[in-house]
């Protein structure tokens, strides 16, 4: 059976692989080993693609009198170096995680979903809201849930609404879900710079000795009382849950799609519409839903933003998680264990960046430059990938 | 309303650039979701070479240049190696928002550099024209430039050799295959050409707009434009009139609070996109797509 013309590329190699492993397990070889075949040559193709990006990078900031060593181990140091540093780089880890996993699940139902940016921002919106509404007086354990719930909510809402403009006016979920980014991002503006809304009361700016005082008013909420904020798990770091709830999303998703009927059709819809549709799947709701969900994921990263690192919603929250989250889904091509790993490494770039800016070593533009190679690089090695595997299949066969 | 109109004209050139490529582009059968890329390469482009040499023409022409140069880069990932459309666009998208924030840092360490601006050109005689005059006679080069391209694109698209090839391979490129003519060789040529458009955009939102570089000053602009060219049907009178209602709802941010109406900056600055989305939204359904856009060509395969 060949995949419907509309099969998203990026994955069809992954599909193609796995219909290969089904082949060879059906000639009796062992199905775990040609996953692993998979997994090791994804990996490598990851490794290969970081080394080269990582030269570029290098060259780059040579051409321009600077030390890439000394800029590397300070972003090494500024990454992982310290278990501050640790810390930081796990709770950003899982602000590009949950995206990345909304957008894999996405991307398994055929739909390509770049609406990480817009689902943070309401997502965050939302949390902040419940987190202030409720105030201090309540208990953790119902203010947090509450909060999460709302911001998956949101998110979930918003990507829904992509979902609908696809099913019922076939609107193109790629453009609805950027424009929507756009829009989300005005709106929470719009909710924090208004009084009454969201916005911060009342801010005395004390000057000098304490005579002069302004008030101004900041395009942001209040702090969210310590009941709403993540716990933190080691004392002296700023670790909190949220990397915990990043890696249960990526293990929801890989049980999702591969134990449960609802994934099952997922993978359905996304080898194939007509075929799904043949088959009784309803593709509508399946669409549907993977959208919601989609979104519900990226809530929760504004969420685990809100609550675990700034304490508060204000404009412009997110300088671009979303995209970047998108980008660990891409170069981990599809693979939520992949996505794990490749968070941690843009995670880590990102703030090594921060601290490699502060040295005075490198500009920290670089890495962004360097990631978008990264995954540059890794979708460049389609054509070769299908070549190695036809190999493996003359050689298995 | 000249003024209003003046300005919607202003604000359309680029995206009219922009969507223009783009059209061409998706002809064939290539979604290029590098134009923000593009975009932000070429306005880099035009500022340093325009200071440089003083030159708004040597602006313009580098701007193109690297348009295509970027252009290039996406056409050979998407093309020979037959890596994923949307992928390498927001791939590249993030390289040059990195390189081009790298670089301006990097170049203009001690200040803002001055950049020669491109003048408006009014035309002798049909600028005295009223309403006409000061809205349509009086703006610049690049916008007279469009009066040459449109019409050129529409002949080459339509009754060219090479544009019945463009169309085929974006609906059937087994066919042109079959009849002997190298896919890839027509969507890179397309693919080139929506480059050099898009560095015309980025020439003119620097040199004739902005004046100054800023990072990532391309604001969603390609993805607009993206959105003019479905809204306009891929065809070219669509295409033109999707630009420019696009490029009204630009201009409204900067009309309606002259115009007295208090909205809060947010609905303003988001407008663009909310008319841009309820555009396709309501959009009469019909398959006008190209038929084979998104998906790459592998010769003896379906």
């Amino acid at each position: 059976v060949k995949p419907s013309r509309q099969a998203p590329q990026l994955l069809d190699l992954s599909a193609e692989a796995r219909s290969r492993a089904a082949v060879e397990s059906a000639r009796g070889r062992n199905r775990i080993s040609a996953k692993l075949i998979q997994a090791v040559f994804g990996l490598g193709i990851a490794t290969a693609a970081v080394a080269v990006a990582f030269l570029v990078g290098a060259l780059v900031l040579q051409l321009d009198g600077r030390s890439p060593l000394a800029a590397f181990s300070a972003m090494w140091q500024g990454a992982l170096g310290t278990p501050l540093a640790i810390g930081n780089t796990m709770n950003r880890a899982a602000i590009l995680l949950l995206p990345a996993v909304g957008f894999i699940l996405a991307y398994r139902t055929g739909l390509l979903n770049v609406g990480a940016e817009g689902h943070i921002y309401v997502g965050g919106a939302a949390a902040a809201a419940v987190a202030l509404a409720m105030g201090s007086g309540v208990n953790s354990l119902l203010v947090i849930p509450l909060a999460l719930a709302a911001a998956a909510t949101a998110g979930g809402a918003l990507s829904l609404f992509s979902g609908a403009l696809k099913v019922a006016r076939k609107v193109p979920e790629v453009l609805s879900t950027l424009m929507l980014n756009f829009i989300a991002i005005q709106f929470v503006s719009y909710l924090v710079s208004t009084p009454g809304l969201l916005q911060e009361k009342h801010v005395i700016i004390t000057q000098g000795t304490g005579y002069s005082t302004t008030s101004r008013n900041f395009p942001q909420s209040s702090l969210i009382p310590e009941v709403a904020r993540l716990p933190r798990w080691i004392e002296g770091t700023s670790l909190h849950i949220g990397i915990f709830i990043g890696v249960l999303a990526a293990l929801f998703v890989i049980m999702l799609l591969g134990r449960t009927i609802l994934g099952f059709r997922f993978r359905m819809v996304g080898s194939g519409i007509t075929a799904a549709r043949q088959a009784g799947v309803n593709v509508n709701r399946v669409i549907l839903s993977s959208m919601a969900l989609c979104g519900a994921l990226g809530g929760l990263a504004g969420a685990s933003l809100v609550l675990g690192d700034r304490f508060r919603i204000l404009d412009g929250i997110s300088p671009g998680f979303g995209y970047l989250g998108i980008l660990v889904a891409l170069m981990a091509r599809a693979s939520p264990i992949g996505a794990i790993a490749a968070a941690i490494l843009f995670a880590g770039m990102q703030l090594g960046g921060q601290v490699m800016e502060a040295g005075g070593h490198a500009p920290q533009s670089i890495v962004l430059f360097v990631q978008g190679l990264v995954v540059v690089a890794v979708a460049s090695t389609v054509e070769l990938e299908r070549r190695w595997m036809r190999r493996v299949e003359r050689q298995g066969g | 309303v000249v003024d209003f109109v003046n300005s919607m004209i202003r604000l359309s050139i680029p995206l009219l650039y922009l969507a223009l490529g783009e059209m061409v582009s998706e002809t064939t059968g290539i979604l290029n979701l590098g134009l923000e890329a593009m975009l932000l390469g070429s306005a880099l482009a035009a500022t340093v070479a325009a200071s440089a040499t003083d030159s708004v023409t040597i602006g313009v022409a580098t701007a193109a240049a690297v348009g295509a140069l970027i252009a290039f880069v996406v056409a050979v990932l998407v093309v020979r190696l037959r890596a994923d459309q949307i992928v390498v666009g927001l791939a590249v998208n993030i390289v040059v928002l990195g390189m081009t924030t790298y670089l301006f840092r990097a170049i203009y360490e001690k200040g803002f550099p001055e950049v020669p601006g491109m003048g408006i050109a009014r035309i002798p005689g049909l600028s005295k024209i009223p309403f006409l005059g000061p809205t349509i006679f009086s703006q610049r080069v690049l916008f007279y430039l469009l009066a040459v391209i449109v019409p050129g694109i529409w002949w080459v698209l339509y009754r060219s050799p090479w544009g019945l090839r463009a169309r085929a391979s974006g609906d059937a490129p087994e066919a042109v295959d079959a009849a002997g003519i190298k896919v890839e060789t027509v969507r890179i040529q397309a693919v080139l050409f929506c480059g050099i458009m898009a560095g015309l955009a980025g020439a003119y939102l620097l040199l004739g707009e902005t004046g100054t570089f800023t990072e990532g000053m391309s604001g969603g602009r390609g993805f607009i434009a993206i959105a003019a060219v479905v809204f306009g049907g891929w065809r070219i009178f669509g295409v033109v009139g999707a630009a420019l209602l696009f490029g009204a709802a630009l201009t409204l941010r900067f009309e309606l609070p002259a115009l007295g109406l208090n909205l809060p900056n947010q609905l303003l600055l988001a407008l663009p996109y909310v008319v841009a989305l309820a555009a396709i939204a309501v959009l009469p359904q019909r398959e006008a797509a190209p038929a084979a856009l998104l998906r790459p060509f592998r010769r003896g395969e379906r």
